[in-house]
């Protein structure tokens, strides 16, 4: 239990790695010329949207596959906020909370199901997420797509397109994310949720609120992916429907998968991996076939036991002492 | 009035056809306790295939028993290699599984054949009914008769024959199944070419509407998993029922309201639903163990 939930000793290796990888790819992407670091900000930015989708995965082992669904939401929402001339700190607090609000109206339901109902219902939920920006075009801009000023700053630094300042944006939020994230689990409240998760229960034979949680961490993972749409918006700096095809749930869910549902680290690798990887192998695979990649590499570890690279790298040196003979 | 009676008739036509759509996945959750989310694309492998015969002009029965057959073989085949040796870890593994099986057809047809929308033959369309101010054509037909006799042969199949029992027993207790020599593994690989076989028979019918591309088919996939969750996954029964639910709201949605809407209107009746009746109209409340 005190692997999955990263408390007494595994706590401090967590925090390291998190904080190293992340740092090294932060430097890596500032050296890099500006088309890397580019993907590079799109695999971090889509890396916050994977942590939240992966505390549905892994602390209630629910599949969320409409997690585009907020993605797009907070995009639009912080988009048309910024083009009413307010903040971009404030457009995205709106978009965050309002992704929350209705990402836990929608739990409200979603909950009540479990297993390969909750993937259906929420597989339902993405498909609805193309036609709802076609309709809202008063919002949206439709078809036509809605702009993001190329000069959005915040405390006076530039942070869109492929600007090294949004690169140390995203990172920032990310880590700060991921380090909220690693403490929470390490807390009384973490033994809750994983109480929740695990055992339902028997959690609610303690007299804990499952339903309550549950829709709380539904709650927070929609704020991730609305938080990840303002982001996105930052970095690509016009929306149309295309940029939030069905196929962008599909991918976050790809990502938690390749990562490792389990660990904020995971978030990251599996972020990179969808957001920078298909642009920089173009040569060897055309982007629209990214869906091969994708898949084989999904498949790949799903059938190693779906504890995705992180979980693999943390469990790597528990392997190696059972390997060597030692005791564990 | 015209409207509202076209609106209802083409409703339960298309409604057949998602819970066609609908009936294989139920096939594979009866055996295995989850679904297939390849099944459009396996219905999109196969349909590019027989795209092939036709572009050479081969006469339709033969494409549409390619398309039935090679779809039929792929399912199959995804059983044995993709999805089976992933079940270890869980039925929510193996389910996702599929989508990565699922995705990874779709890569590979982007990547040969491209995105073009091509146009697909479908199985007539002279008008051979006609109700009033509705004219059914033969595609249509067609489609009506083909789904009536599958959810007949599956009702049947599942209640009266020993066959069914097996389905059954083999996910709802694979110990007793084990014990009694089922071979459980062979009657899911069974399951899964006979799923592939009836996801291509309803891409057949779903194609010529769309026009065939990597991705057209999975509109059925979508359509067909609302039908299975509002019917319930026990039964065809309640498939067909949830089928025409579905196929009606999709119908009127675009008659009155918006033909951009139809998604969103399906999804806000799928979860009304599922807050009165979370197993779906006609499923059972599992017992749980505490």
């Amino acid at each position: 239990m005190a692997a999955v939930s990263g408390r007494g000793s595994v706590f401090t290796p967590r925090v390291v790695m998190l904080v190293a990888v992340t740092l090294l790819v932060m430097l890596y992407g500032l050296s890099a010329p500006s088309s890397l670091r580019y993907s590079i900000i799109i695999g971090i930015v889509m890396a916050v949207g994977v942590l939240g989708n992966n505390a549905i995965t892994g602390l209630l082992g629910e599949i969320n596959l409409g997690a585009g669904a907020f993605v797009a939401l907070g995009a639009y929402t912080f988009a048309y906020l910024l083009s009413q001339g307010r903040s971009v700190l404030v457009a995205a607090l709106v978009a965050i909370v309002l992704s929350m609000v209705v990402g836990a109206v929608l739990a409200i339901p979603t909950t009540r199901l479990s297993g390969i109902f909750t993937a259906l219902v929420t597989f339902a939920l993405a498909s609805t997420v193309h036609s709802l920006v076609m309709e809202l075009s008063r919002w949206t801009g439709g078809q036509r797509g809605i702009s993001v000023p190329f000069d959005a700053s915040i405390l006076g630094f530039q942070v869109t397109g492929s600007n090294p300042e949004l690169l140390v944006l995203v990172t920032v939020v990310f880590l700060a994310a991921g380090l909220i994230a690693l403490g929470i689990l390490r807390s009384r409240i973490g033994r809750t949720l994983f109480f929740v998760g695990e055992i339902p229960q028997a959690a609610e034979c303690f007299g804990v609120a499952t339903r309550r949680w549950e829709v709380g961490i539904w709650s927070v993972a929609a704020g991730l992916g609305g938080l990840c749409g303002c982001l996105y918006a930052l970095a690509v700096n016009y929306l149309t429907p295309e940029l939030f095809p069905f196929f962008l749930s599909i991918t976050l869910l790809v990502a938690c998968f390749v990562g490792g549902p389990r660990a904020p680290l995971g978030a990251l690798l599996g972020g990179l991996f969808i957001g920078a990887v298909p642009t920089n192998i173009q040569s060897i695979i055309p982007a629209e076939a990214s869906g091969m990649l994708f898949g084989a590499a999904m498949f790949l570890m799903l059938f190693a036991g779906g504890l995705g690279l992180a979980g693999m790298l943390e469990r790597a040196p528990l392997a190696l002492r059972r390997l060597t003979g030692g005791r564990r | 009035m015209e409207l509202l009676a076209s609106a209802l008739v083409l409703g339960v036509v298309s409604g057949l056809l998602y819970a066609l759509s609908g009936a294989g996945l139920v096939l594979i959750y009866r055996a295995s306790g989850y679904v297939s989310f390849a099944q459009g694309d396996i219905a999109a492998v196969g349909l590019f295939c027989s795209y092939g015969l036709y572009t050479a002009g081969v006469p339709y029965v033969v494409i549409a028993l390619v398309t039935v057959v090679v779809c039929a073989v792929l399912g199959g085949v995804i059983a044995v290699t993709a999805v089976l040796p992933v079940e270890k870890h869980g039925a929510l593994s193996a389910a996702m599984a599929t989508i990565a099986v699922g995705i990874f057809l779709q890569g590979a047809a982007t990547a040969t054949v491209g995105n073009d929308a091509r146009p697909f033959p479908s199985a007539g369309d002279r008008t051979l009914v006609s109700l009033g101010p509705v004219s059914l054509q033969q595609a249509q037909v067609v489609t009506l008769v083909a789904a009536a006799l599958v959810f007949l042969g599956l009702a049947l199949a599942f209640k009266k024959s020993s066959l069914g029992v097996v389905i059954r027993a083999v996910n709802d207790s694979p110990q007793a199944a084990h014990l009694m020599g089922v071979p459980a593994r062979r009657v899911k690989v069974m399951c899964w070419v006979a799923a592939g076989a009836l996801a291509g028979l309803a891409g057949l019918f779903v194609v010529p509407l769309y026009s065939l591309t990597p991705t057209s088919v999975n509109a059925i996939l979508l359509f067909g998993f609302c039908a299975i969750v509002i019917g319930g996954f026990d039964s065809v029964a309640g498939a067909v029922i949830g089928g025409i639910v579905v196929g009606l709201t999709a119908n009127l949605t675009s008659a009155y309201i918006s033909s951009g809407l139809v998604f969103v209107v399906i999804y806000l009746v799928l979860m009304a639903l599922l807050l009165v009746r979370p197993h779906g109209l006609l499923g059972q409340r599992p017992l749980e163990r505490v």
